[in-house]
């Protein structure tokens, strides 16, 4: 998806696969990693919570069954861990019985699904993914998560030993890219990382991952002066951007024209995760509104389960998740913020961090990010709209 | 605001409320110590509030009863105890329902009908038979968690029998109030519980709680002991301003119970359907009442109707608008036109008048509106 502004375009992000009208629906394979990343949300992993194919098997005879409860035109299944492919051969016959069974009835979805992945990226080259990749061809998106240059990387991304990862990633990077040429990379930076963002974004570039999407952890986990430190990375990448021009062909989600604004309390009133809209089911069978309400990803508070695979959703446990807007689980002061758009919560962070059992308190701990991110976001498309001659978006002040 | 306390005086006491005692048909009584009783009459006393006591199955001892008469206050007490006490409110439990017939006729009692899932089908003949038999009644569904779809259809019937026992005793000019019934005809604003905003629960170990269904559930709930200042973490949840389903509905007499949102739903502020659906056959009901009244209401009170709405549960709107991505501005149209109803018939003078004496700031915005748009 690209403009046209004058004659030079600007390469926007890829929209998500139906524009978002899919419904996913996750399946906690394992709960196993090879790596134990520093900066990691699950808490609570383990060797023992690897799935049955006859839980996987219940909870797709569960969704296919229940049409008036999932009404959504396409479905994505998706596959997570710990690390997924270390179940590579359970996952192609959870893969084949959907298939089958989706077939056999008749469903919508047989004719709009997806199977998504989001991996570590060490076993990708293995032969059980390259024949799952083979058989089941367009349906698969992978996505491998890589965070930059290898100092970056290694910072946080190492196996238990504490030896990093990103050469046993990296290596697989280029097939990767071959096999899935439009793909993105998820990269999470935390307060030890932002010394390396402008380098690690431009690596990622320069490997061929044209899209980087990349968010700062939602935990308090920010020391004094983080800020500036990540404003000053994101401006001098912003430089380069456009010395380089480089924004004709690449993206990084950190950089959005529309962020940065105050938001109006009806008419941006929506939540920003879609936590609940979603599903996620566990080797017991449970299902959570997404893998961040499983038990072994919270620290602080018991996991939220909505269901199971035997006596199906409970539909009162997810009125919370499907009713929360934005007014009612921000404080005044983020309502009263004048750069609040574009600035991201989770909904399982905010509950784990949360003074009560509840999703309706939202954790701040990013704010001052947010507010540097608005800066330096600010900085780009201003120079970058006075060199391509477009009209920019006046917007709120981010100090 | 804190305007009352509860007081529960002995952990066997009756529930008044849709909460369960797991102790109310134990044998042994453990009464509240009564330094603990004293603490909560100093505390009413200090602060000019009242104190409701809720009683178990048997007497109080005399000093017990000395204290409770030194301050403001309403007893509520099982049926049972009747005989014995004549000044308070009396709950009708299950073991409590052959004694319906021989109340006598009585135009100042005020009853509380706790009615299981199970007697569901025994709603409207309860009901005949309490007419007559009271100044006030309020009733609480129990066991709202396991209600199917089909208890709430049987429900809804048995509101349309009590509907006709209802018009018939108005219309013979007895005017009982009835919680599910009558309490909508004049309400123009939500009528809740608001545990936690208006009144504080003490319970015989000396601690506060929400309300005492959070104290029966565990005791680990407890908000704490005596303080001048009591903290309620995420208070601003009690509100109704922070319930998304709830601010936008009209059933008014739904007492939207904070111990069963948090049950059901997992959050205090997120009402379950089964609750929203129970609320809203009742607003029906008392909708379809009234305009059959309309002659006989008119006399004593101006007539305000209750609009027909397409819907039994507001979430499902909610959720189908976003799900649709519907644009908020139509959403919050249609939002407004329900909650505004009753407004509706107002002169736009006299609506801009009532504007500016709740808030003269309001007019000024109510003018930038209009010049953006």
């Amino acid at each position: 998806m690209e403009k046209e502004p004058g004659i030079e375009k600007i390469k926007t992000g890829k929209p998500s696969w139906q524009e978002g009208r899919a419904k996913t629906v996750t399946f906690i394979v394992t709960e196993d990693c090879q790596l134990a990343c520093r900066y990691c949300y699950l808490v609570g992993k383990n060797k023992k919570g690897r799935m049955s194919l006859e839980t996987a098997q219940k909870a797709v005879d569960y969704l296919l069954r229940e049409r008036e409860i999932f009404t959504e035109p396409s479905i994505i299944w998706e596959f997570m861990g710990g690390e997924p492919f270390l179940e590579i051969d359970l996952i192609d016959q959870i893969s084949d019985y959907i298939k089958r069974r989706m077939y056999e009835d008749d469903h919508p979805w047989f004719n709009s699904y997806r199977f998504s992945f989001s991996t570590n990226g060490l076993l990708y080259h293995t032969t059980g993914v390259q024949n799952y990749i083979e058989k089941n061809g367009a349906h698969v998106s992978i996505g491998i998560t890589i965070d930059g240059t290898q100092k970056k990387h290694d910072l946080q991304r190492v196996y238990p030993d504490g030896r990093g990862s990103y050469a046993d990633v990296v290596k697989n990077i280029p097939l990767w890219l071959e096999q899935f040429p439009e793909s993105s990379t998820k990269v999470t930076v935390a307060s030890d990382d932002i010394p390396f963002i402008k380098e690690s974004i431009l690596h990622l570039w320069g490997l061929g991952i044209t899209q980087v999407n990349i968010n700062v952890v939602f935990e308090d986990a920010w020391k004094e002066g983080d800020d500036r430190l990540f404003e000053e990375q994101l401006t001098q990448l912003a430089d380069t951007m456009i010395a380089d021009r480089l924004y004709r062909d690449y993206t990084c989600s950190f950089f959005q024209e529309s962020m940065g604004s105050m938001m109006d309390c009806v008419t941006d009133n929506r939540n920003w995760c879609g936590a609940g809209r979603m599903l996620s089911i566990d080797h017991q069978g449970n299902f959570y509104p997404c893998t961040r309400f499983a038990p072994y990803s919270l620290q602080n508070k018991p996991p939220v389960i909505v269901g199971n695979v035997k006596t199906g959703l409970d539909l009162n446990r997810l009125r919370p998740f499907l009713s929360l807007d934005r007014i009612t689980q921000s404080t005044q002061e983020c309502l009263d913020c004048e750069v609040a758009s574009g600035c991201a919560w989770c909904q399982a962070a905010n509950y784990d961090f949360a003074d009560t059992a509840t999703v309706f308190q939202r954790a701040v701990y990013i704010c001052k990010m947010h507010r540097a991110r608005v800066r330096a976001n600010n900085y780009y498309w201003h120079k970058l709209n006075r060199k391509l001659g477009r009209s920019g978006v006046i917007k709120g002040d981010p100090s | 605001m804190i305007k009352y306390l509860i007081a529960i005086l002995d952990k066997q006491a009756t529930s008044f409320c849709y909460y369960e005692n797991p102790d109310y048909y134990r044998p042994a009584s453990a009464l509240m110590p009564r330094a603990e009783l004293e603490k909560t009459v100093d505390y009413a006393a200090r602060n000019k509030i009242a104190v409701n006591f809720l009683y178990g199955n048997r007497r109080l001892p005399a000093p017990y009863e000395d204290l409770i008469e030194s301050i403001d206050h309403v007893k509520i007490m099982p049926l049972k105890l009747r005989r014995e006490m004549s000044d308070g409110i009396f709950v009708i439990n299950r073991d409590d329902r052959q004694e319906i017939g021989r109340l006598e006729e009585n135009f100042h009692l005020n009853l509380i009908l706790r009615l299981e899932r199970g007697a569901l089908g025994e709603l409207a003949g309860i009901f005949r038979s309490l007419l007559g038999k009271f100044r006030r009644l309020n009733l609480c569904l129990l066991n709202m968690e396991d209600y199917r779809p089909e208890d709430l259809t049987e429900y809804g019937k048995q509101l349309a029998k009590i509907e006709q026992y209802a018009a018939d005793e108005y219309r013979a000019g007895n005017m009982p109030e009835i919680n599910f019934i009558s309490d909508r005809f004049m309400l123009q604003n939500m009528n809740n519980c608001d545990a936690g905003i208006t009144h504080l629960t003490v319970a015989p170990n000396g601690k506060l709680y929400l309300c005492p269904g959070f104290y029966y559930d565990n005791a680990e709930n407890s908000l704490g002991t005596w303080q001048p200042e009591i903290e309620i973490k995420n208070s601003r949840l009690l509100r109704l301003n922070h319930a998304p389903i709830c601010r936008n509905c009209d059933a008014y007499q739904c007492k939207r119970c904070l111990f069963l949102n948090q049950k059901i739903t997992g959050e205090i502020n997120t009402p379950s359907s089964q609750q929203c659906i129970a609320s809203h056959l009742e607003r029906n009901t008392s909708g379809r009442l009234l305009d059959a009244l309309k002659p006989v209401i008119e006399s004593f009170r101006p007539y305000v109707s209750i609009p027909a709405i397409p819907y039994l549960d507001p979430f499902e709107i909610i959720n189908n608008l976003a799900a649709q991505e519907v644009d908020y501005r139509e959403r919050e149209r249609s939002i407004a036109g329900l909650l505004s109803k009753p407004l509706e018939n107002m002169t736009t003078k006299e609506l801009l008048f009532q504007v500016y004496r709740l808030d003269k700031e309001l007019l000024m915005q109510l003018k930038n509106i209009v010049r953006e748009e």
